[in-house]
């Protein structure tokens, strides 16, 4: 059992001790004797402030005492918990976060802890059932109303709930409608620091260039020799990507569709940065529609967008607007290597950032751990005490107007 | 403490036997007792003779001096009479139990019976009169054997109760030479003074047993509420910083008591509860043919 105001039993306590003392100290009449000259005694105070040891009208004062009790431990609002946890922790766990960051996350929990592990759907579950897997899109709004519906449950059972995220806070994982969802927890969240690897834990193979004909680019991939990109990494040279293809991004591949093109015109000396790569050589600007739902992450010197990415299930699926020069080695030059080098790891790179959370998310006011949250529950036991001590007191004034102390 | 039984009054009795009770005023009766008479009557030892005149009894005559000398003359000698004494008797409820109990009322009967046995032991008819609340209880003056016995009875068969004024019992006494008072005087005082006086305006004799209980005189207890066994309503805090107050007002009451009864010409004796029983008769009758009061 558990006290939600336990500052009210404090007041009952003193309470108690006050009647106690109220009855030790009374101010009472003392006992009458017959005497036969009381005449001949002065005028004066009949009743006189006594200290007794032992107190008072005792009956009266365990009704007194019981009342007091059953008043403060009304306030006091008992619950019944049963077997209790000093602290349960709520782990908000970001599936897009690789699966070997997940499931190291899991095991630092204890049995008792619970997970809300979330990506586009969120579902609380106990740590000894959690599954561990990846995907390619989060929201936390939807871990934030899952938390918010199952905080009272969480807290049955437990002394102190703690609540903790780990996520990469990537852009798509934060929607308008996620600080608001926040806003109704009054928990604190710690923020479970993530330190991503470099490069991805996965395993790395050769770049695979698919072309109808030779092709510089797959001269430049080889150029980079193995273990330059994640397996399944793919340059689709082609002008159209095959159904495959897809599927692969679908399941987490990279697909570069850089259809083969040579510039016809007069190459212009250009250059095109992917991350902090920048690659200067005379291209020539390819003109394509901006696929649906993409952005930019390759941009020509003068800010023009090069190279896009959309997401495609939880892999990467990037278009490269570039025609290469028809002469010369610039393809195989280092440059080109470390710009493609850059693209084929565009996908792994971003996944593996873990952005800066926002300032309302986790406030630094609020410290890093949770606040207790059983004050939301409520007591079944709680009004019944109370009328039970009201009824007392009431039954207290009536005894006493008919027999008073 | 307990009531007297039957061993008390014996011993008080076997306690007070030879005691004897002279009547400080000659009696007035005629009937032939212990006491001297005011009368000179025919008793048998002559003081002196004299002439007989118109009027005398031709029975006090002496007749064999008459026949010797021819000379008719009359043999006087002082006549000795009975005293009738009544006990009058308090019955208020502050004669009964109070803070040291039963002790006053216990000593109030055995005054009584004492005093009617030493009375009774010079064959002075003796009478008894108790004012109660509800009534006075009344044995009359009488000089048979047993009246010490049904005295006992009597005593032991009342309880003291109420506020009984006691003056009204002084009034209609006919044929009583001596009225002891026995009370603690906290009744009717005043009054009872009047009618004190009045009856030894007429020649009878008075004897104030002012009785006082030890626990009166010390009270000893903190922290209590006095309470007037005759007047609920006179309630006052029993403390220790009361103590002087209540000796200094008691004893100018008593001082006062004395004072005034002594003035009337009675006599006075303060009696407390924790004498012995026989001293305080043996006091009473020594205060009876004395003047002024004894302590």
């Amino acid at each position: 059992m558990t006290w939600l105001a336990p500052w009210a039993l404090a007041g009952g306590v003193l309470g108690m001790f006050g009647i106690v003392a109220a009855h030790l100290l009374s101010r009472q009449r003392p006992r009458a004797l017959a005497l036969a000259t009381a005449r001949f005694l002065p005028s004066g105070m009949l009743e006189a402030t006594t200290v007794q040891r032992v107190p008072q009208d005792r009956w009266w004062m365990l009704l007194r005492l019981l009342i007091v009790a059953l008043l403060a431990m009304g306030v006091a609002q008992p619950v019944l918990t049963g077997r209790t946890v000093p602290t349960r922790t709520v782990l908000l766990l970001d599936r897009r976060l690789p699966v070997a960051v997940q499931r190291a996350a899991v095991q630092t929990l204890r049995a008792s802890d619970v997970v809300i592990a979330f990506d586009t759907v969120a579902r609380l579950e106990p740590v000894a059932t959690v599954m561990v897997r990846q995907a390619s899109r989060s929201s936390l709004s939807v871990a934030l109303a899952t938390l918010v519906r199952v905080r009272d449950s969480i807290a049955i059972g437990a002394d102190d709930v703690r609540v903790s995220a780990i996520s990469p806070f990537a852009p798509g994982s934060l929607d308008p409608a996620t600080q608001r969802v926040r806003a109704l927890l009054r928990d604190s969240i710690a923020l479970v620091p993530v330190t991503l690897p470099a490069a991805s834990a996965d395993a790395h193979a050769p770049l695979t260039v698919r072309s109808d004909r030779d092709d510089p680019i797959a001269a430049t991939a080889v150029l980079l020799g193995d273990g330059v990109a994640r397996v399944g990494t793919v340059i689709e040279r082609r002008a159209t990507l095959a159904p495959n293809d897809l599927a692969a991004a679908a399941s987490g591949a990279t697909v570069i569709h850089w259809p083969a093109r040579t510039a016809t015109r007069a190459p212009r000396l250009d250059g095109i940065t992917v991350g902090s790569t920048t690659w200067i050589a005379p291209f020539e600007r390819v003109a394509n529609a901006v696929p649906d739902g993409a952005r930019a992450i390759g941009w020509w010197a003068d800010g023009a967008p090069a190279v896009w990415r959309r997401e495609a299930g939880s892999g990467c699926l990037l278009s490269v607007h570039v025609a290469l020069p028809a002469a010369g080695d610039h393809v195989l030059s280092l440059a080109a290597q470390a710009w493609l080098q850059a693209l084929v790891t565009s996908c792994d790179r971003d996944a593996a950032v873990v952005h800066v959370p926002p300032a309302w998310f986790a406030p630094a006011a609020t410290g890093r751990t949770a606040l207790v949250v059983q004050q939301s529950l409520s007591s079944s036991a709680s009004p019944w005490l109370i009328v039970a001590a009201l009824v007392l007191a009431a039954v207290e004034v009536a005894l006493r107007a008919v027999r008073p102390t | 403490m307990a009531t007297p039984g039957l061993h008390d009054y014996g011993a008080l009795l076997d306690a007070l036997r030879g005691a004897r009770w002279s009547a400080r005023l000659r009696p007035r009766t005629t009937n032939v007792g212990a006491h001297s008479a005011k009368r000179i009557g025919p008793n048998v030892e002559v003081t002196e003779y004299r002439p007989y005149r118109q009027g005398d009894d031709p029975r006090r005559l002496d007749w064999k001096l008459l026949a010797r000398t021819d000379r008719a003359y009359v043999r006087l000698a002082p006549d000795i009479a009975t005293s009738p004494t009544l006990i009058l008797l308090d019955g208020s409820a502050s004669m009964g139990s109070g803070l040291g109990g039963d002790t006053k009322w216990r000593q109030a009967r055995m005054l009584c019976v004492g005093l009617a046995a030493v009375g009774r032991g010079a064959g002075d008819p003796v009478g008894l009169v108790i004012a109660l609340a509800a009534g006075a209880r009344r044995l009359a003056p009488r000089a048979r054997g047993d009246v010490v016995r049904e005295m006992i009875r009597v005593v032991d068969d009342v309880q003291p109760s109420g506020s009984a004024p006691v003056a009204p019992m002084l009034e209609g006494m006919r044929g009583v030479e001596r009225v002891v008072l026995i009370s603690d005087l906290l009744g009717d005082a005043d009054t009872l003074l009047t009618r004190g006086a009045s009856l030894i305006a007429r020649g009878i004799e008075v004897i104030v047993v002012h009785l006082v209980a030890r626990a009166e005189l010390q009270p000893g207890v903190e922290r209590a509420v006095a309470v007037d066994p005759e007047d609920a309503q006179v309630r006052r805090p029993l403390a220790k910083g009361a103590q002087r107050a209540y000796d200094i007002a008691f004893g100018e009451f008593r001082s006062q008591m004395r004072t005034r009864w002594l003035a009337t010409g009675a006599r006075y004796v303060e009696i407390v509860d924790d004498q012995p029983p026989a001293d305080a008769v043996r006091t009473l009758v020594r205060a009876a043919s004395s003047s002024g009061a004894i302590r």
